[in-house]
């Protein structure tokens, strides 16, 4: 295949999605938002499981350190949702995201870099009410609206080496980046005596951030890792004044991988994020274990994973449960790959019930 | 395989791309942190530098001729004067003329757009007035003329309870239009009832004055007689010598010259009060301060301007009148022009409500849309007039505390949205 059908895809999933969120949940509404989960098609499609062993994922620095050649790959995201409140309320959502983008390749010297931003939080909702108020001794009906479209992002600068034969290490700076246009509408039904209201804003956030990973070669068929992650306060900002600050968490990440065979790969994570520094939040711990098998050229992947998450609420955090699975195709002599994910996600919590399905299609090109 | 693929993974892609974000709140767990804050709250001290002035619009201006007989309040007499009828006329295809040699009758059409609905036994009584009628004319000026029997008695309630509405022994009749609660009063009078003065160029005045029958009403007599454009329509049915053998009738029609009303006792004297109405009209101007956290950090949502009448509006119940809260244009005092629509529908420009003879109640008036254009033409003086409306059709007359009267000063109900609390947890 040559190169055009490939520029073409890429193109296509690039016009095609919103940089935006990449998979939201109405129980960070209330809060910051929704925590995203920095991973490529790969990682995803295994639960998690291969996230700081592929170079694709934005969380996999040390990963890089085995890069050969240029790299540049994105992915969509598509994603269903079905919510379903504890008053018997259910809603069926969709939303087109485009969550990660990552380019890498050598330098001059022993070291790899690279580049590209993901979702950090996603913020984006569209949340409707109905309520009434007392004024001049009546109670007026009327509706709100509070939409919000965009997301908190991850801008990231990563190198990557190894020191010696069997360890691979890599840092990333991260500038925390992103806005969100908001919109509140009131719509009173007796918009005659009662002018209806409207605000549009651009909520801007920023902050910093660093992190380190490594990978220690234990043997030829093992491998462990380990990720860790600082970030600096976010900073809020609406009209052009500061209006919020908020504590972000210490991550940290662990996995092994297991090889034992040519064309079976397993490996297992765990993640912990303390979230509870920011208001409304809770410590999330998460595991993943995942598997992959086949030929390089048309792998097929399997994962399962479970996290206790980040915003809800009340005192008890929400939990998800996620079941994955994936494929992929390697073409152009190697030089582009398509990927394909499909996840299930079941999301329970105080007051609310989510079930997701999100179809991920990613592109990789290495010229 | 590898090319299908693509294709399907972008058409998947592609179709795929849509948003459907929208859930309703259960809240507040599942609702975005800040709420739509609605304050409504009463400013009392926006109003300030506010004056009433007097003379806008005169009797003679006016767009009704005011009708009135209220014993121990007001009398008001409605006054007109034909304009010089043609001393000869063509009666054939030629230009051959011949002269007006008297008048076999003559018709007066007058409209009644408002009257006393609760009066009964309504009777307009035609006087003859000296020709000098004229705006400078006074209540003493025609008093006389008035003095003397009338002309015609019409009495329009006998009239709409005759068959047809029609008096087949004088020719008066009355149309009557319940949709616009309108009435039209055709009086015909005979050469002996209106004489013809060929000194006069058959110039004509006359003066109606209003009565009920107090045995079967409430005594008040109050009719608005319509002028100027909707004024009196007066037609002579002129003997004409034709080549000198007969006479033969034709209806020759008289414009009217002037028309108005007189009253008395005249109107009040202006004081530190906020008048509106009367005759002349009389205005009021308000000038609003313009804070910040009204006019620059919120969103209005209704504003309605609260008036507290010290005197209430003489009249009957039909002379209920609009008080008319119209922004001005630009800020010259009791010259202020007044504003218009900017477009078609643009409503910002007034606001507007009914105040009733007697009633000391306190009068609002939503000017929701006013502020909120204030709020956006940062350049507009934020001042208004109160005025009344019809503008010199009404002897009633509101006064309202000014600010100066703290309190009962003139106060602002304002219900806004601040800034929404956007990025605040």
């Amino acid at each position: 295949m040559s190169a055009r059908p490939a520029a073409l895809a890429l193109a296509a999933a690039l016009a095609a999605a919103v940089p935006a969120a990449g998979q939201d949940s109405q129980f960070g509404v209330h809060s910051l938002g929704t925590p995203a989960r920095q991973e490529g098609v790969r990682a995803r499609a295994t639960g998690g499981a291969f996230t700081l062993f592929d170079e694709m994922s934005p969380l996999a620095e040390a990963a890089l350190a085995d890069l050969d050649r240029g790299m540049f790959g994105a992915h969509t995201q598509i994603t269903r949702r079905a919510v379903a409140f504890a008053n018997g309320e259910s809603y069926d959502l969709t939303g087109t995201r485009f969550p990660v983008l990552v380019a890498g390749g050598r330098t001059p010297w022993r070291l790899r870099i690279a580049g590209g931003f993901a979702t950090y939080v996603d913020r984006g909702y569209l949340v409707t009410r109905r309520d009434s108020v007392l004024l001049r001794g009546r109670m007026e009906p009327y509706s709100d609206e509070h939409l919000s479209d965009g997301n908190i992002g991850d801008l990231r600068l990563a190198l990557a080496g190894r020191p010696a034969r069997g360890l691979a290490v890599g840092g990333a700076l991260h500038v925390i980046t992103g806005s969100t246009q908001e919109e509140v509408r009131r719509r009173w039904d007796d918009s005659v005596t009662y002018r209806n209201t409207f605000e549009l804003q651009d909520v801007e956030y920023h902050g910093f951030g660093g992190s380190l990973s490594a990978i220690l070669d234990v043997s030829r068929r093992v491998r462990v890792a380990g990720w860790a992650r600082l970030d600096t306060r976010l900073t809020t900002r609406a009209r052009g004044r500061t209006v919020d600050s908020t504590d972000l968490p210490a991550q940290l990440s662990a996995a092994v991988q297991w090889l034992p065979r040519s064309a079976l790969q397993v490996a297992a994570a765990v993640r912990w994020a303390g979230w509870s520094v920011a208001a409304g939040g809770h410590d999330s711990f998460g595991w993943s274990i995942g598997a992959e098998a086949g030929s390089a050229r048309l792998p097929v992947r399997l994962g399962v994973r479970r996290d206790v998450m980040a915003f809800g609420p009340g005192p008890e955090a929400p939990t998800e449960l996620g079941i994955t699975a994936g494929v992929a195709r390697r073409f152009s002599d190697d030089r582009a790959r398509l990927e394909l994910a499909i996840e299930r996600v079941i999301r329970s919590g105080p007051g609310l019930d989510e079930r997701l399905w999100t179809f991920d299609v990613g592109l990789v090109v290495r010229p | 395989m590898t090319r299908r693929a693509l294709t399907l993974a972008c058409l998947a892609v592609a179709a795929a791309c849509t948003e459907d974000l929208t859930t309703p709140g259960v809240c507040p767990e599942f609702c975005p942190p800040g709420t739509v804050a609605v304050v409504d709250t009463l400013l009392a001290d926006l109003v300030g530098r506010d004056s009433a002035f007097r003379g806008y619009v005169q009797p003679y201006e006016a767009a009704v001729m005011l009708a009135v007989d209220l014993p121990g309040v007001v009398d008001s007499r409605a006054a007109f004067r034909t304009g010089a009828l043609a001393s000869r006329i063509r009666l054939g295809n030629d230009t051959t003329t011949s002269a007006v040699v008297g008048v076999d009758s003559m018709r007066i059409i007058l409209t009644v757009p408002r009257r006393d609905t609760t009066a009964r036994g309504l009777a307009l009584a035609i006087h003859r007035l000296p020709l000098a009628l004229d705006s400078t004319s006074t209540f003493a000026d025609l008093a006389p003329g008035f003095a003397a029997a009338p002309i015609r008695v019409v009495r329009v309630d006998s009239l709409i309870a005759l068959p047809g509405r029609k008096d087949t022994l004088t020719g008066d009749s009355v149309t009557v239009d319940s949709a616009a609660g309108t009435l039209q009063v055709l009086i015909s009078l005979d050469s002996a009832e209106v004489g013809y003065a060929a000194a006069d160029s058959a110039r004509l005045a006359l003066g109606i004055r209003a009565s009920v029958d107090p045995a079967t009403g409430s005594g008040r007599a109050s009719v608005a007689i319509g002028a100027e454009d909707n004024g009196p329509v007066v037609t002579w049915f002129a003997k004409v010598d034709s080549l000198g053998f007969q006479t033969v009738r034709r209806g020759l029609g008289a414009g009217i010259a002037f028309d108005g009303y007189v009253y008395d006792p005249p109107a009040a004297a202006l004081d530190s009060n906020l008048a509106v109405g009367g005759a002349p009209s009389a205005r009021s101007l308000l000038r609003f301060a313009r804070p910040g956290t009204l006019f620059d950090s919120a969103q209005i949502v209704r504003a309605t301007l609260v008036l507290v009448p010290v005197a209430a509006a003489i009249g009957s119940p039909a002379d209920s009148f609009r008080v008319v809260a119209q922004r001005i244009a630009a800020d010259l005092g009791a010259k202020s022009p007044l504003a218009g629509p900017s477009f078609a529908g643009d409503g910002s420009y007034f606001g507007a409500t009914y105040v009733h003879p007697g009633s000391l109640d306190t009068v609002t008036v939503d000017i929701t849309d006013m502020l909120r254009r204030w709020q956006a033409d940062t350049s507009a003086p934020t001042a208004l007039f109160l005025r009344p409306d019809p503008e010199g059709g009404v002897l009633g007359e509101m006064r309202f505390a000014p600010s100066g009267a703290a309190a009962l000063r003139p106060a602002l109900l304002v219900t806004y949205v601040p800034l929404f609390p956007f990025g605040v947890p």
